[in-house]
């Protein structure tokens, strides 16, 4: 079906393209716009796939938010106020 | 002679003190310097003239009485993806074409309580995430030459002479790409350090919002003012405020600075070398320690910067996804490339975001600052850009800035000197928190050096 996500999954070959149900149609051309922009990030993935050093703290956000409150350690009382 | 609109907020403000100027007159230099340059540079998208004249003389009753306020009378320009109220805000987006809002955001609403008058609201590609390279404005230095994005109208409103004081916007480089490439200086603060309240967001967590100017001094009158928690943004930080910039600025005995290899350093033009090298020779005569580091990680910086920033805009624009088309290019390619990220993929690069803090932390046990190159070349002509994607913003771009937009730390870009009659920048970031530091040393360098007079023909 031209126009869709149909034509989405045939023509883009990156995992990251697979499409969900529900999600929403974009245009050939919007998609032939972005996949040098996908391309590029797929490709820079890899990098971060291929992490194997354990994570040092909890996940998410607010360990990176910690971190900068408390000055760039992870283990200093908190900020002066 | 010095023209009114060649002078640093902190000579204006000099000059009201002495009643050598009066604001209307430098409040008008820079009007007409907008109308004027506007056409050729493209740096403002709305000129607030009528509301910044009335301020004008308000200002000058202000200084005549003694109630004078911390940057009373001095003009500036604000990034159009941060609201203003009564003025258009149209975010860089056909969406937003008529979008005049009712309030402004928090860092506009400090500097006009300040004193400050916002004169101009300045060119920026649709919502600081669309096409840097076709927002229209011109860099001053070289007609053919890209001015960087996202801030790009501020940065080329400081460097044309149209305005002293800017504010922009740095998600991933968008206030330090184009204050390098125009040969002004810039800081990302420490994330938090200024509240994003009244900011169309890209990603909220890497967006910063922060002052841009032709000195570092001038920088470091904007950030006190900006700075400091607000309700609007849960993110933002209620440190207590130092003094901007703190120390000395005539020594910097007993300051080490790291000088990063690997990644900060490589791909770099022998001129951006040169020039930051001949920066450290001036910090270490003024008795810094320089001292070469390893910082592990920082690599990783840019895809995690990326699959973030693409999969928060696309989430916040998720209401927008089913009419993709309506975005500009650029900006619907990214956020078709956020939409289709996979959920694991995004949250490896917010885990990963500790791998790079950790990083720089085991770097900051041995020294206090940083310096690295700014942008690694001089502008580029547009021509060369985005032929393949976002590969080269990533690569060739913003390389040395993704990593302070991941860890949250403080970084200033400061001009170094001139490659092939283009500016080029140097980079110094502190820990978390250490805005003041940057902003001494880079005060300290412009105190000893001439690189951020310079202006383009």
């Amino acid at each position: 079906m031209a126009g869709t996500n149909d034509d989405m999954i045939e023509d883009s070959t990156p995992a990251e393209w697979v499409v969900e149900a529900g999600a929403p149609a974009f245009s050939r051309d919007i998609v032939e716009a972005a996949r040098a922009s996908h391309a590029t990030l797929a490709e820079k993935l890899s990098a971060l796939r291929s992490v194997t050093q354990p994570f040092p703290d909890s996940p998410g956000p607010a360990a990176a938010r910690r971190w900068i409150e408390r000055g760039g350690s992870p283990s200093a009382p908190g900020p002066p106020r | 002679m010095t023209e009114l609109t060649d002078l640093t907020a902190t000579a204006l403000l000099e000059g009201y003190r002495a009643h050598d100027i009066d604001p209307v007159d430098a409040l008008e230099a820079c009007v007409v310097a907008m109308v004027s340059d506007n056409n050729a540079l493209h740096a403002v998208v709305t000129v607030n003239d009528e509301a910044a004249r009335i301020a004008a003389v308000r200002s000058s009753r202000r200084w005549r009485d003694g109630s004078a306020r911390p940057l009373e009378g001095v003009p500036f320009a604000v990034k159009d993806i941060i609201e203003t109220a009564g003025v258009l805000t149209a975010a860089g987006s056909p969406m937003f074409a008529d979008h005049v809002p009712t309030s402004s955001a928090t860092v506009v609403a400090r500097l006009e309580e300040a004193g400050g008058i916002m004169v101009a609201k300045t060119t920026t590609p649709e919502f600081a995430f669309g096409d840097e390279t076709t927002d229209g404005a011109v860099n001053p230095w070289g007609r053919d030459r890209w001015t960087g994005g996202s801030s790009s109208g501020s940065a080329v409103a400081l460097a044309s002479r149209q305005v002293p004081l800017a504010v922009g916007t740095d998600t991933g480089g968008s206030i330090r790409v184009p204050a390098s490439y125009c040969g002004v200086s810039g800081l990302k603060p420490t994330f938090g350090r200024v509240p994003r309240g009244g900011v169309f967001p890209v990603s909220w967590t890497l967006d910063h919002v922060g002052p841009m100017a032709r000195s570092v001094s001038d920088v470091a009158l904007m950030l006190a003012v900006m700075a400091g928690p607000n309700s609007r943004d849960p993110d933002s930080s209620d440190r207590s405020i130092p003094e901007y910039p703190g120390g000395r600025l005539d020594s910097l005995r007993g300051i080490r600075i790291g000088v990063p290899d690997g990644w900060l350093a490589s791909g770099c033009t022998r001129g951006v070398i040169d020039a930051r090298d001949e920066a450290l020779k001036v910090l270490e005569g003024l008795g810094a320690e320089i001292k070469p580091v390893v910082v592990p990680n920082a690599e990783l910086a840019c895809t995690i910067a990326w699959v973030i920033t693409v999969v928060e805009f696309a989430a916040h624009h998720n209401e927008r996804l089913d009419r993709v088309e309506d975005f500009t290019p650029m900006a619907a390619q990214r956020l078709v490339a956020g939409a289709r990220t996979s959920a694991v993929d995004y949250l490896k690069a917010l885990r990963s975001r500790d791998l790079v803090q950790r990083g720089f932390e085991r770097v900051f046990a041995d020294v206090d600052v940083i310096m690295t190159p700014g942008t690694p070349s001089a502008a580029p002509t547009t021509a060369d850009f985005f032929d393949d994607g976002d590969r080269l913003w990533l690569d060739k771009v913003a390389r040395n800035f993704l990593p302070f937009n991941v860890t949250g730390m403080p970084a200033l870009v400061v001009p170094t000197g001139f490659d092939e009659g283009l500016p080029v920048s140097a980079q110094v970031v502190a820990p978390p928190h250490a805005d003041a530091l940057c902003l001494r040393v880079g005060a300290a360098l412009q105190l000893a050096t001439s690189h951020h007079e310079s202006r383009p023909s």
